[in-house]
């Protein structure tokens, strides 16, 4: 586990192409000695293009890239003590499984009867025994993924990076490989830096996730942190579910909606800042009028507007006037009511629960 | 038709009889539009072989021309001859050698064509590359002996560099003119085989551990093997038959199959012996073009 | 598959590659620049340059069977 070490530390990272285009835009980050650290962001927002400059597969047009306080600067990925499983799994497609793995060991001249027993061991690791003959095309996708996974694992990299790795699978394959992939982390114990655009898949796996978009560093934290107090407007809406609603700080603590309600919420700045408020459905609860709402909380008037099925739970989008509408996440327990499209409700929400972001 | 077919595809063959028609028709089209390619290749192709092939079995007179009657293996004895097989060795090697000399000059420069990043930049150097070949053989292959005779600049560089002298009438400078023949024949290919390349493979590759040389050796190279063998083999084939080039640049001195064939046919009015030569030549051209499409046809 | 920084030839090897390239591009074009140049020239030997002149042109214009064979 993480024991306080940066295994790679990026300062005043920037990427340039040609002079109109900023993939990466003064990145800061320290990633921890045996952390599963995930890169988080829309297409287009530089997670890949960071990860390659780590890699050494591009080269910062400004900053430094430091493995293990060792300055990279333009060392090229040979020389680098990082391995990458690549999005495509770019496997060799003239070699057969055993071949690809054993690459990386043979390109360091390390012993054969070494090879062998160290290109078996990655081979169990990843359940595919058996398979060394097969060449590539004969493989399924989720075969092929943990072969590439092997070829990299197998030389024992200080990092491993990630880039999307699991986008070519099916969910249940995804979600199942998501659990071995972080069993194999926590077994080998090495640095995992993942690339993903699925918030779901960075939440679940991660000690830490860094969120960023167009460029930028915007938020970095543990999972629940991310999830429970996103930093900004960006990082809200990107992870997760949440409602907005228009508004400014009355005073701290305090926030009026654009319809004139007002409500208590987490507030970081002055009164009469404009902000958005947001709120996860699934933290705001229905009632049928006032009196059922819980003391010390928020209450909304308010009328189901629209109603949606979702097996395990009800989605609710709730009409509260002026100020716009709320969506809610209702479990389809047993003791729950449901409600119809139409029906006078209540919205209720703990102050805790609300977070006003500046816009 | 279309709407009948979806219909059946859903509620299966609604008529059986009317689908076997379908499908009949459908065939008889595919029959005639293939049709005018099949009268093309039987016309321009398969008559004359098999023209070439009747003939080598006939017997010579004293026009040349061959006289249909009194079939004998006179033609095909030819070929035994040691000459022929010492003149079938030159023709060989020469067109090996030109082979390997071929590859070695375009495999860097297809390789530098494609690793430019700009598309239009590979197409421009594409269309550079063919504009000479644009220009008639002969204006070509006299120009190359102009510039390598004794007053020509490449003589003239030669003998202020002291590097060569007079290259005309030599074997190097048969090589430099039938390298130059058949260049694109030889670039287009491994072009062709290193565009189609995916260079994440190289990423790979750099990214455990290769140099960039071993990333080439172990990757690139074996990856555009197909490009290696098409261009190999369409610039060897024709390489066999080659001899107005050597003839120009080499003086007429020496004999390859080419000018032996044209000998055959013309002075030595021997009809049947040009055409068993020909026609082996083109049975080991044909064997070696299925060999292509074996093997060379196909990526990984 | 475009070939990002990652695959593409380093430095040295891209300048040596460059070198190679326009060798052959000098190599093939040596030929018909040479037969272009000299048609202007007025020395009937391909090594000495002997002045600038559209006599060659002039004659070959005026030669009927070349002409002819053009035309055809």
């Amino acid at each position: 586990m993480a024991d306080g070490a940066a295994a790679v530390s990026l300062h005043g990272v920037t990427k340039q192409f040609g002079e109109d285009v900023t993939a990466v835009d003064n990145v800061d980050l320290e990633i921890r000695d045996g952390e599963f650290f995930s890169l988080l962001g829309p297409s287009g927002c530089g997670k890949t293009t960071t990860l390659r400059m780590i890699a050494g597969l591009e080269f910062p047009t400004d900053g430094s890239v430091r493995i293990f306080d060792e300055e990279m600067g333009l060392r090229p990925p040979n020389k680098r003590p990082v391995n990458t499983v690549f999005q495509s799994y770019a496997l060799f497609p003239h070699m057969n499984v055993y071949d690809n793995i054993a690459f990386g060991l043979r390109m360091k001249r390390v012993e054969s009867d070494e090879v062998l027993s160290k290109v078996n061991e990655a081979i169990d690791l990843v359940r595919l025994e058996g398979m060394g003959k097969r060449r590539p095309n004969e493989l399924s996708g989720g075969q092929q993924q943990r072969v590439a996974l092997a070829r990299a694992l197998v030389n024992r990299p200080k990092v491993l990076l990630l880039d999307e790795p699991l986008g070519a699978l099916d969910l249940k394959l995804r979600q199942a490989m998501q659990l071995e992939l972080k069993d194999i982390q926590n077994e080998v114990g090495i640095t995992f830096i993942y690339v993903t655009h699925d918030q779901e898949e960075a939440l679940t796996m991660s000690d830490r996730v860094g969120v960023m978009n167009e460029g930028s560093l915007v938020q970095v934290g543990g999972s629940e942190e991310i999830y429970e107090s996103p930093s900004d407007l960006f990082v809200a809406g990107f992870v997760g579910e949440m409602s907005f609603l228009a508004g400014e700080i009355a005073e701290p603590g305090t926030v009026r909606l654009s319809g004139g309600e007002v409500v208590r919420a987490r507030t970081a700045s002055a009164a009469g800042t404009k902000i958005t408020l947001a709120l996860r459905p699934e933290m705001v609860h229905l009632f049928d009028d006032r009196s059922e709402a819980l003391a010390g909380r928020n209450a909304v008037d308010g009328s189901i507007a629209r109603k949606i099925f979702q097996g395990d739970s009800m989605f609710y989008e709730v009409d509260i006037g002026a100020s716009g509408s709320l969506d809610v996440h209702v479990e389809n327990l047993p003791s729950m009511k449901r409600w119809e499209v139409g029906d006078v409700v209540v919205v209720d929400f703990h102050p805790e629960a609300a977070l006003a972001l500046p816009l | 038709m279309t709407l009948t077919r979806e219909r059946q595809a859903h509620e299966g063959p609604a008529n059986p009889e009317l689908e076997r028609r379908a499908r009949a028709q459908e065939s008889w089209r595919g029959f005639f539009h293939a049709l005018p390619a099949y009268v093309y290749l039987i016309l321009f192709f398969a008559l004359p072989l098999i023209i070439v092939f009747v003939f080598s079995f006939a017997s010579r007179s004293s026009t040349g021309k061959p006289r249909l009657e009194n079939w004998n293996l006179d033609g095909w004895a030819t070929l035994t001859d040691p000459l022929v097989r010492t003149i079938a060795i030159r023709s060989f090697t020469m067109a090996l050698l030109n082979t390997v000399l071929c590859l070695l000059i375009a495999y860097p420069f297809a390789y530098w064509i494609a690793t430019r990043a700009n598309k239009r930049t590979r197409t421009l150097l594409l269309i550079a590359v063919l504009i000479p070949f644009w220009s008639n053989f002969l204006v070509r292959t006299y120009a190359w002996r102009m510039l390598l005779d004794s007053d020509g600049y490449i003589t003239q560089f030669g003998e202020f560099t002291g590097l060569w002298g007079r290259m005309l009438f030599t074997l190097p400078g048969v090589f430099i003119g039938l390298v130059y023949g058949y260049l694109p024949f030889m670039v287009l290919p491994l072009y062709a085989a290193l565009e189609r390349m995916d260079w994440s493979l190289v990423e790979a590759g750099r990214d455990l551990y290769a140099s960039g040389t071993e990333a080439f050796r172990k990757i690139t190279l074996p990856l555009s093997k197909p490009g290696i063998i098409a261009g190999s083999i369409l610039v060897f084939i024709p390489s066999l038959g080659a001899y107005v080039t050597p003839d120009i640049l080499g003086g007429a001195k020496t004999t390859l199959l080419g000018n032996l064939i044209v000998t055959q046919f013309g002075d030595a009015r021997n009809w049947p012996a040009g055409s068993a030569l020909s026609g082996t030549i083109l049975v080991v051209m044909l064997v070696a073009t299925l060999v292509y499409f074996r093997t060379g046809g196909r990526t990984v | 598959m475009t070939l990002h920084q990652g695959a593409a030839p380093r430095r040295r090897t891209d300048r040596f590659l460059t070198a190679t390239g326009w060798m052959v591009f000098a190599f093939l074009y040596l030929p018909i620049v040479v037969v272009i140049v000299f048609s202007f020239s007025a020395s009937s030997s391909v090594g000495l340059w002997g002045g600038f002149t559209f006599s060659w042109y002039n004659r070959m214009f005026h030669n009927e069977q070349l002409m002819n064979a053009m035309q055809n």
